[in-house]
């Protein structure tokens, strides 16, 4: 039997919340010390995965395959693609960011970090797991550590979003649950890639299969459909299913953020692209135009909505929905055409996706690490009108928080512009109208991340921060890797992109509608 | 102030040296031919030469206006003032190119800024806050229902049985004298009946 | 051999009454623990070893020859596996019972002569045998709700008793109906089943004998004794009462009812008020509990009356589940029985045990400024944890009858699968208000610190690590209990219910 290397990968974030949970309580450093390490160890095994991943196939890897439920036709089958490593990569490298940036946690230590390992197992499972029964159960119980990390040590209104937080994705989960019930009694597979593999006409012979008089086959069909497409688009989100976001990102603490940004709005990106277009890929063509249309909607207004807010967490709220909202656009264009003189726009819009989702990782995690700096420094307060001039004061930070803000802001040679370049090139041809207004969100990120550094870092020295101070040299070292990764991705992202180009190709060939 | 912009204008002539077109060694170099020295470039003498014109004019009026008695302190007035005053007021507010920019684009965006803001948090967010209102509503109401409706309609039903129950066990009080009576009364009422039956 | 669970009990039973009052009370409870925990384990050891799920005869003796009645004990999966949650729930209800004081011993005999009588239940093969044992239920839950219950007691016992007896009483009509029906032979279940009653007869006979049951299963609308009954009751008699006796309900429907008279669902001719069957306008009755029952939960005020109501929306699942009369449906609702069984009992358990014990209070409001989750962790914890179950969390027995009920129910009601998933949402909604409210609310700040509450003990952690390991490791491995349902479902006793036509 071969090395069940993904059980361990989703088992090591569990053996790590036990053993926080072990530690004595007197102690304030253990905690951190041991979160940090264990969670630098868990990124070093995912790592080796990479390493060892074949790049010369695109098919499934480290293939687990057991009996589990064979009354429900329910299969323990975990493996993995170069989509898939993308995803357990970023998990890895945002889950020590998260961390770093919940150094000074004071109430609970052992309990938050343990919350946040049980958090990353359970995205771990989501993206190794290719069974339906199993991938559900992971993907609803991310949200009970998510809930009680801002529930417990989230700002003033964190019960209020932790609630519409969890209500919300549950009923998105439900949906999504009652869909894919309804698939599994036509067909009795819970499989993703056989599902996928039943070619383009299967899901109104699903639907006639199931028998109802009141709906046609293709309406019943585009249902189906409508219920998996809520769960994720409550996810990633979409507007206009976004508003639980900016109350939960602002209510909780930046350390959490950072990983909710980072991490778990990835898993509704990983949804549309595992489950949503191998499977629903005619059904997304018959509604393109609504869909685009939304996703164009996702980009612009955030992004305006971004520029309005004053409070600098709610700002960086909005620039996640913006930077996700490329995905999904480049998602939904590569359903827009059969035609094969287009493949190689499709092949750049994946890649553009794929390394989009890393980058934006990355960097927005780095930027609520910064944040969670700032407010630590400034008790609490983190309104642009509570700043003013800290160059003069902490020119290291300075400096590095304005790396990590270009990089959000695509400038070329940090990590953020390959991959908007190639979701722009790999979009336009395909869709040129909706990739063109889209453009409109690069132009006002610009805008308003350019306010930011120009109200916190520039002009008069505020009252209430003259005892502002530099970075340490600890943390100055921490960041080191962070910083150093944006301008590497962003100069060699080959180094990712080789790894996935297979993936690439065969995800396209598959995607047959 | 002058040190940065003669950088910048040495890398500018330098830039300048990268795309001639008389030689193209450049564009060359990327694509990986060799560069041929053009014998005639056709159209190119007159830029050449109107643009290496403009810019001697340019070197030249400065020199005249400015370079042979520099401007000793901020308060005195600038010649090109004295000389044509709108000119300078024109060069001097940058073409107006800011003020237009900030009546227009600026205020658009800021606008479409304070829309999506003011649209995410009263369209969207009242959508949400409307449905879960509706639904604890709906909560409500099925308590009512439960509590006065369903629950009180057994409640009722069942007092009126015992009421009737009640009435039917004062007829059993359980005293023999009146059983007693009732059986004596039932003997003479079946008296009368038989006695009239046989009567017939 | 598993008779005994029946007779163990009833003679533990037997032994507390003749032990004197003044008896010391931990050897009581040590006695009614050994009971329990012997009953539980001859039920696991039956389970281990029979795993065909085929009918096996336990004991069949001659009773009363003249009707033709015998005392004839059977199992097959179903029993089997409803057998092994009662040993479960007595278990954990006895350790959760470890702090009465008053009549100790008086209160661990009715407890058990409860059990036995559901054990019998379980496994009574012969109806009137049955009828029996559903009748003997009823006698000790009157007495453990109106004396050692709480709020409104004497009325929540006396309603539950009236309840209990209309439905037995429809029930022995049913019954009495078919034995005559059939030639006044016997009363054995597979001979009932056997004897091809007209359709007419069946289409009588059916909602008389299935309303009679459902009463005790919770059917909306004659669920309100559920939740006053199970308020009014101390934590173990809530726990065997939402847990087990309703389920007695249930299993009565399915096991009586629709294995008698199949006929009974299949459409009139004509429709009545857009229903075309019996089984529709129970389906539909069973969804209105389950969106009924978890609305009424999201409003209200005592934490008790929270998870009663939601006893009646679970109990709704199992209703529709057999009424989708297909194998997928009708294995979920069974596996919803066992999930119920459990999950009820843990979340009575923390609510009545570990929380109203120490608080003395059930308010959710009056509980929220207490700071519960720092004072009783334990609790905290098993409450969420009991909560997720509850509320269908994958990983728990809940989601894997949930996620069966539903498609049994894509299947056969399309359209109150729909319905179902807007239950599921609501019962969210309301187990985390609670949860929220209870546990973890915004501490009072002016309000002096509260006096530090009783830490959790021993006996409680056990049981209540009893349930969640059980549910667990049914949500996890739900094959374990399959194995030996489907194979029960697909028997020959249940041949009537198929020619319907397994879907």
């Amino acid at each position: 039997m071969s090395f069940p290397a993904l059980t361990i990968l989703s088992l090591l974030p569990v053996g790590a919340a036990v053993l926080m949970l072990l530690l004595p309580r007197a102690n304030a450093t253990l905690p951190r010390v041991t979160a940090g390490t264990l969670s630098l160890l868990i990124l070093a095994y995912t790592l080796l995965l990479w390493l060892r991943f074949d790049s010369t196939c695109g098919t499934f890897q480290f293939e687990e395959r057991h009996a589990w439920i064979t009354a429900l036709h329910v299969e323990y089958r975990l493996a993995i693609d170069g989509i898939s490593l993308v995803m357990l990569l970023l998990t890895a490298i945002v889950i020590p960011i998260g961390i770093a940036a919940s150094w000074r946690t004071e109430r609970r230590p052992s309990l938050y970090f343990a919350l946040i390992f049980l958090l990353q197992a359970t995205m771990f499972g989501t993206f190794t797991a290719l069974n339906f029964f199993h991938w559900f159960i992971f993907w609803e119980l991310s949200l009970i550590p998510a809930f009680f990390l801002i529930r417990l040590w989230g700002g003033k209104r964190a019960g209020r979003a932790a609630t519409q937080f969890l209500v919300y994705t549950m009923v998105g989960s439900v949906t999504m649950l009652l869909s894919f019930l309804a698939i599994y009694v036509a067909t009795g597979s819970f499989d993703f890639t056989e599902l996928a593999g039943r070619g383009a006409g299967f899901l109104p012979a699903v639907a006639a299969n199931l028998g109802w008089p009141y709906l046609t086959p293709g309406h019943l069909a585009l249902l189906i459909f409508a219920g998996t497409f809520l769960g994720f688009a409550v996810k990633v989100p979409l507007i206009p299913f976004h508003t639980w976001l900016p109350a939960t990102y602002t209510e909780a603490p930046s350390g959490v953020t950072a990983i909710l940004t980072g991490a778990m709005s990835k898993m509704g990106v990983y949804g549309f692209l595992r489950i949503l277009l191998p499977i629903f890929a005619p059904q997304i063509r018959q509604l393109i135009t609504p869909l685009l249309w939304l996703s164009v909607a996702t980009i612009v207004l955030s992004v305006f909505a971004a520029f309005a807010q004053k409070d600098i967490k709610r700002i960086f709220a909005y620039s996640s929905i913006n930077h996700l909202g490329y995905c999904l656009l480049a998602g939904f264009a590569l359903v827009r055409t059969s035609n094969p003189a287009l493949l190689p726009e499709q092949y750049a819009a994946l890649s553009g996706i794929l390394l989009q989702l890393l980058s934006h990782a990355l960097t927005a995690a780095t930027i609520f690490w910064f944040i969670s700096l700032l407010e630590f420094r400034a008790n609490g307060d983190r309104f642009l009108s509570d700043f003013g001039g800290l160059r003069r004061l902490a020119p290291v930070f300075a400096g590095l928080m304005g790396i990590a803000l270009f990089s959000s802001l695509g400038l070329p040679g940090l990590n953020g512009f390959p991959a908007e370049f190639l979701i722009f090139k790999g979009t336009f041809p395909l869709v040129p109208w909706a990739t063109s207004i889209s453009v409109l969100g690069l132009l006002i990120t610009a805008v308003f991340i350019l306010g930011v550094i120009q109200q916190v870092f520039t002009g008069p020295l505020h009252a209430n921060r003259a005892n502002f101070f530099d970075l340490t040299g600890a943390e100055r070292c921490a960041l080191a890797p962070a910083i150093t990764l944006m301008f590497i991705l962003g100069i060699y992202p080959q180094l990712v992109l080789s790894a996935l180009n297979r993936t690439v190709i065969a995800y396209m060939h598959q995607l047959r509608f | 102030m002058t040190a940065p912009l003669s950088i910048l204008a040495v890398c500018a002539i330098l830039l300048g040296l990268l795309g001639t077109p008389a030689w193209p060694w450049f564009q060359s170099f990327l694509n990986g031919e060799r560069s041929v020295i053009a014998e005639h470039v056709p159209g190119v003498a007159t830029i050449m030469v109107t643009s290496s014109a403009i810019a001697l004019f340019g070197i030249f009026l400065g020199w005249r206006l400015y370079g042979r008695k520099p401007i000793s302190a901020t308060e005195t007035p600038d010649i090109l003032s004295q000389l044509q005053p709108q000119t300078f007021r024109l060069l001097n507010h940058a073409y107006y190119v800011d003020l237009i920019y900030a009546a227009t684009f600026v205020r658009l965006t800021r606008w479409s800024a304070r829309l999506a803001d003011i649209f995410d948090r009263f369209l969207f967010n009242g959508i949400v806050q409307g449905i879960s209102f509706g639904v604890l509503t709906l909560a409500w109401i099925d308590s009512f229902v439960d509590n006065y409706i369903v629950n009180f309609g057994f409640d009722t039903g069942w007092r009126s049985l015992s009421i009737g129950g009640r009435v039917l066990a004062s007829l059993q009080g359980g005293r023999v004298q009146t059983y007693l009576r009732f059986i004596g009364l039932a003997l003479v009422a079946l008296t009368i009946f038989l006695l009239w039956g046989a009567a017939r | 051999m598993l008779a005994w669970t029946i007779y163990i009990s009833f003679l533990g039973a037997g032994a507390m009454l003749l032990l004197p009052n003044r008896a010391a009370k931990t050897g009581v409870r040590c006695l009614a623990l050994f009971t329990a925990t012997a009953g539980f384990g001859i039920a696991l050891s039956a389970f281990l070893r029979h795993r065909t799920g085929e009918f096996f005869t336990v004991t069949d003796i001659d009773w009363i020859p003249a009707l033709g009645i015998h005392y004839h004990l059977a199992a097959d999966g179903i029993s089997l596996s409803l057998v092994l949650l009662t040993g479960i729930v007595a278990v954990a209800g006895v350790l959760f019972s470890w702090d009465i004081d008053d009549r100790t011993n008086q209160f661990f005999a009715f407890y058990l002569l409860l059990i036995g009588a559901v054990y019998g239940v379980f496994l009574s093969y012969d109806l009137f045998l049955l009828f029996v044992f559903y009748e003997i239920v009823i006698i000790p839950k009157y007495f453990l709700i109106a004396n050692w219950g709480s709020t409104r007691r004497e009325y929540g016992a006396m309603k539950l008793a009236i309840y209990s007896f209309v439905g037995s009483a429809m029930v022995l009509v049913g019954l009495i109906a078919a034995f005559v029906a059939a030639g006044s032979q016997s009363m054995s279940l597979d001979y009932l089943a056997g004897s091809h009653f007209t359709a007419a007869f069946q289409l009588v006979a059916f909602p008389v004998v299935f309303i009679g049951f459902a009463i005790l299963a919770g059917l909306w609308p004659f669920h309100t004794w559920a939740p006053t009954g199970h308020v009014a009751a101390p934590t173990a008699a809530s726990m065997l009462l939402a847990g087990v006796v309703m389920k007695l309900g249930a299993y009565g429907c399915l096991r009586v009812a629709m294995t008698l008279f199949p006929l009974g669902l299949q459409p009139w001719s004509h429709h009545v008020l857009g229903f075309a069957s019996w089984r529709e306008v129970f389906a539909v009755l069973a969804v209105v509990g389950i969106i009924y029952g978890a609305l009424v939960a999201l409003v209200q005020r005592d934490f008790k009356f929270v998870i009663g109501y939601s006893s009646v929306s679970h109990m709704g699942f199992i209703l529709l589940g057999l009424m989708t009369i297909n194998l997928i449906g009708v294995s979920g609702a069974i596996i919803q029985m066992i999930s119920h069984g459990l999950i009820a009992g843990l979340l009575f358990a923390v609510v009545g045990r570990m929380v109203y014990a120490r608080t003395h209070t059930r308010e959710l409001n009056a509980l929220g400024p207490m700071n519960l989750s720092r004072l009783l962790p334990f609790a905290a914890v098993t409450f969420i944890l009991a909560g997720m179950a509850g509320m269908g969390l994958p990983g728990f027995s809940g989601f894997v009858a949930e996620l069966m009920i539903v498609l049994g129910a894509w299947g056969a009601f399309p359209a109150l699968a729909l319905c179902v998933g807007f239950g599921i949402l609501i019962g969210i909604v309301y187990v985390w208000r609670a949860m929220q409210k209870a546990f973890f609310a915004e501490p009072d700040r002016e309000a002096p610190p509260p006096h530090s509450l009783q830490p959790i003990s021993l006996p409680e952690k056990l049981a209540a690590f009893l349930l969640i390991a059980s549910s667990v490791a049914v949500g996890l491995y739900p094959q374990m209990v399959l194995n030996i349902i489907q194979p029960a479902l697909n028997s020959p006793l249940f041949a009537g219910l198929r020619h319907g036509g397994w879907q």
